[in-house]
């Protein structure tokens, strides 16, 4: 059914795929670090390392069309370390699937649910991602498609109703240039643009050839996460204050707890922004897991059944439930970086390097 | 199932077909024989009394050839058909044909010449029909009137009349092995697929079945999804539906003995549209469009969210509001899950019996249930003022529903929802929505999903969605290339 090879239906899985965590805690993190009105440049610097890494990955795929990492990493560097490699990112996949669901379910069992178990709000959203997955990445994709225009008009709205109370001040200073911080936070900020690896994956279902075509895609939807990341930062600011941003665990929901418009129906906005949200953890944790269960399938070369699926979500489950409380699961996030930094440029690098010099040595 | 009958009816020259069929139709009183000797010829008409027309037979066959017989000359035995002033005359030689066609109300005629023995068929049927009138449960506000009828030949007539196209294509097919029923496949050439086509086809020869009685009946059995409670084809009794259908590039399949005409493939877009949102400008069209798919929604969603608000999540509701509402919940002995639930079982059991009774009846239960039950529930206190109305809002959506397939499809999806919202509020009704919309998305009506323009988006269909925009005049659509 994908004859046309359109390019939009792969800018909508790495956007939803992309916006996850980051919009709610990222504000926070970055406050942390960079401490300054317009902390919202290192969102652009992130973007523009991510970018440029997605370019790297771009340069190993195009070597081997409609091949996935899993596919290509055993014969570029030998079955064993190549089996190796997919299992790093497995475990990165599965890894960050946690995370994010974790975060997802304390801010739930904060605003939602306070008195469900963490284990039945988890459990629950893995049993309904385990379906979806089990349907195939062509009904992942199109799921995606449906959810797509609801999650920004969410995103619109919000936007909408929470110009009316930013206060300018907040924001200024505008460009007191303190360049070193903002560097700094670039690391930070880097990290909420993780999604766009997944054309590695994506690769095995729609073929990347050409340079015009993927620049083209991967612009548009690290841009529009960029653009919409930049939005939220100066909403997140420009309400909040850089000293209140420090200390509230969630910002971006407490920014829209702000909204109030009286006489209107819903008085307040945080239930809309919360079901927007839960949506782009959903289509996140859905990529995550499909790249886990097929990287999982390739490497032990069997089908994609329903035991391998259930393996996969417990194990997510149960690395979702290790941090005791949400104080370890943020500092467990630096051990995730350093996943990330090995998948998402340790291993696509040394792939690349091997096959360049393979390819020359021949 | 029983076990299909032995192919032992071969047309044996030696025993005289007269005796077969008479074997075959086990002597019923309504099977007639009426012989003729014209010229050296023995001729045996064969049909079945009730459901052939005896004047014609009279007029078309018998006169015909008792006057050849007093002109005094021969008539060979291959020059039948000539002397027989009917436009339609074959002849058969399959014995089997020869009963399908008894069946059908044709005469038989039997020519026989010493050990030549020849049979052909003439058309003299005349069923017992109703004249097209308007389907009811699917009422127009001003689209043509006329509704299919039990009648097949009608039934194909009627969408003849509606789509002067010589590309109309009919092609027809038997299915059912002790009962036979006649299955028509209808589309346009050119705009249809080949492969849509070839499926429906392939679908159909695969169905074996001892009998079939009603296109509902068929469509279930051209189903592939078992599980899914959406509908896979939509079933309609309105010619013009399946004239729009046709030109869409779409399939009707037409049975026998039903009014029901299936369309494939089906998309949940296609069950929220009627007719009528074309027969008028566009601008109020479309408003009515979007109005169908927020009564769906609402149908669907709304008593979960009430639930999901009042007993997890009060804090969401505007202060004023909530207060009013526990005062109204003051004194109701259930938690308002039981409630909501007690309420819809009783709506559902009212809808069910309102169905089922002769209309005058019906009305009266409408009535004694909407108002004498609902009215003392609440003032008996056992069912808050609210929720009443949130059932019965949701029920009048659901009502509003275009096509009785789908909303009988959202009436059961509403309750896993409310169960889910049950149990874990917002959340859970959230999570209810992905898994029920994963089953959406994973479903195919003959290699189309379900939810084509949403899920994959195609911006171009857009325009005849939850909108219909204008009609552009002398601009070509090439809708079957899309």
């Amino acid at each position: 059914m994908n004859e046309k090879q359109s390019s939009l239906p792969i800018i909508i899985f790495l956007i939803s795929t992309i916006i996850g965590v980051g919009i709610v805690t990222l504000p926070r993190q970055t406050a942390l670090i960079v401490g300054q009105p317009n902390m919202w440049v290192s969102v652009i610097f992130g973007a523009i390392i991510a970018f440029l890494n997605a370019l790297l990955i771009f340069m190993l795929i195009k070597r081997y069309p409609k091949q996935t990492l899993f596919d290509f990493a055993p014969e570029v560097i030998g079955k064993w370390i190549g089996k190796l490699f997919s299992l790093v990112f497995v475990a990165y996949a599965i890894s960050i699937s946690a995370f994010i669901i974790r975060t997802m379910s304390e801010i739930v069992n904060y605003y939602l649910l306070d008195r469900t178990p963490k284990v039945v709000v988890l459990a629950v959203l893995i049993l309904s991602c385990m379906y979806l997955v089990s349907c195939g990445l062509t009904n992942i994709v199109m799921f995606f498609q449906l959810y797509f225009p609801i999650i920004l008009a969410m995103f619109f709205l919000l936007t909408i109703l929470s110009i009316k109370s930013i206060e300018p001040t907040n924001l200024r200073p505008i460009f007191v240039n303190d360049g070193f911080a903002l560097l700094k936070g670039t690391n930070t900020t880097f990290f909420s643009f993780v999604g766009y690896e997944l054309i590695m994956v994506l690769s095995g279902y729609q073929s990347f050839t050409k340079w015009r075509s993927m620049t083209k895609i991967l612009g548009i939807s690290l841009g529009a996460v960029c653009i919409i990341y930049v939005l939220f930062f100066i909403l997140n600011i420009g309400i909040l204050s850089i000293g209140e941003l420090k200390v509230i665990t969630f910002p971006t929901i407490e920014m829209a707890k702000t909204i109030e418009y009286q006489g209107f129906f819903f008085e307040r906005f945080e239930l809309l922004f919360l079901f927007g949200w839960i949506i782009t953890i959903f289509t996140t944790l859905t990529a995550y897991y499909y790249s886990a269960l097929l990287g999982i399938c390739k490497t032990i070369n069997c089908k994609r059944n329903i035991f391998v699926n259930i393996f996969v979500g417990a194990l997510i489950l149960s690395l979702s439930l290790v941090p005791t409380g949400i104080t370890e699961l943020f500092s467990s996030s630096t051990y995730l970086n350093n996943l990330s930094y090995a998948a998402l440029i340790g291993v696509p690098f040394i792939l690349l390097v091997v096959s360049v010099t393979k390819e020359k040595f021949q | 199932m029983r076990i299909r009958r032995s192919n032992s009816n071969k047309p044996n020259p030696q025993s005289a077909v007269e005796d077969q069929i008479k074997l075959a139709f086990h002597d019923s009183i309504d099977l007639q024989f009426k012989k003729l000797k014209v010229a050296s010829l023995d001729i045996t008409l064969v049909f079945l009394k009730d459901i052939s027309d005896p004047m014609t037979i009279q007029k078309a066959i018998i006169s015909p050839l008792l006057s050849a017989s007093e002109g005094g000359g021969p008539v060979q035995i291959d020059g039948i058909p000539e002397l027989l002033p009917i436009a339609s005359i074959e002849e058969v030689t399959d014995f089997n044909l020869i009963t399908a066609h008894l069946m059908d109300g044709f005469t038989i005629i039997i020519v026989k010449h010493g050990h030549i023995q020849n049979a052909y068929v003439v058309d003299t049927t005349k069923f017992i029909k109703r004249t097209p009138d308007e389907p009811v449960n699917e009422p127009t506000i001003s689209g043509s009137r006329d509704g299919f009828i039990e009648c097949i030949q009608d039934n194909k007539a009627l969408l003849r009349m509606h789509l002067k196209s010589k590309d109309l294509i009919f092609e027809k097919f038997t299915i059912g092995t002790d009962v036979i029923t006649y299955i028509y496949v209808a589309y346009l050439k050119g705009r249809t697929k080949e492969t849509l086509v070839q499926e429906v086809r392939d679908r159909i020869s695969s169905v074996k079945v001892d009998y079939v009685t009603d296109g509902g009946i068929l469509e279930q059995l051209l189903e592939r999804n078992k599980f899914s409670v959406f509908p896979e084809l939509t079933a309609t009794q309105h010619p013009t539906k399946v004239a729009n259908a046709l030109l869409e590039g779409r399939v009707s399949i037409l049975t026998d003995g039903s009014p029901t005409t299936l369309i494939a493939p089906t998309t949940l877009n296609m069950l929220l549209q009627t007719p009528d949102d074309y027969y008028f400008k566009w601008i109020p069209a479309s408003l009515i469009r979007l109005l169908s798919y927020i009564t769906a929604l609402i149908s669907v969603l709304l008593p979960a969210t009430y639930i999901s608000l009042v007993s997890f999540q009060h804090g969401l509701i505007p202060t004023s509001l909530a207060v009013s509402l526990s005062k109204t919940r003051e004194g109701v002995p259930f938690p308002s899950v039981i409630e909501a639930f007690l309420m819809e079982f009783t709506i559902e059991i009212l809808r069910e019996a309102g169905v089922r009774l002769p209309k005058p009846i019906g009305s009266t239960v409408s009535i004694v249930g909407a108002i004498v039950i609902g009215e003392t529930a609440v003032s008996s206190g056992i069912v808050s003022p609210m929720m009443v109305m949130v059932i019965s809002f949701t029920a009048i959506c659901s009502f509003a529903i275009p096509n009785y397939q789908l909303s009988l499809a959202l009436r059961t999806i509403r309750f896993f929802i409310l169960f889910s919202a049950a149990m874990l509020g917002i959340y859970g009704m959230l999570i209810a929505i992905f898994i029920v919309t994963t089953h959406l998305v994973k479903l195919r009506s003959f290699s189309t999903p379900f939810l084509e323009p949403f899920a994959p988006i195609n911006l171009k269909q857009w325009k005849d969605s939850f909108v219909r925009l204008y009609f552009r005049a002398g601009a070509k659509e090439d809708k079957a290339n899309e």
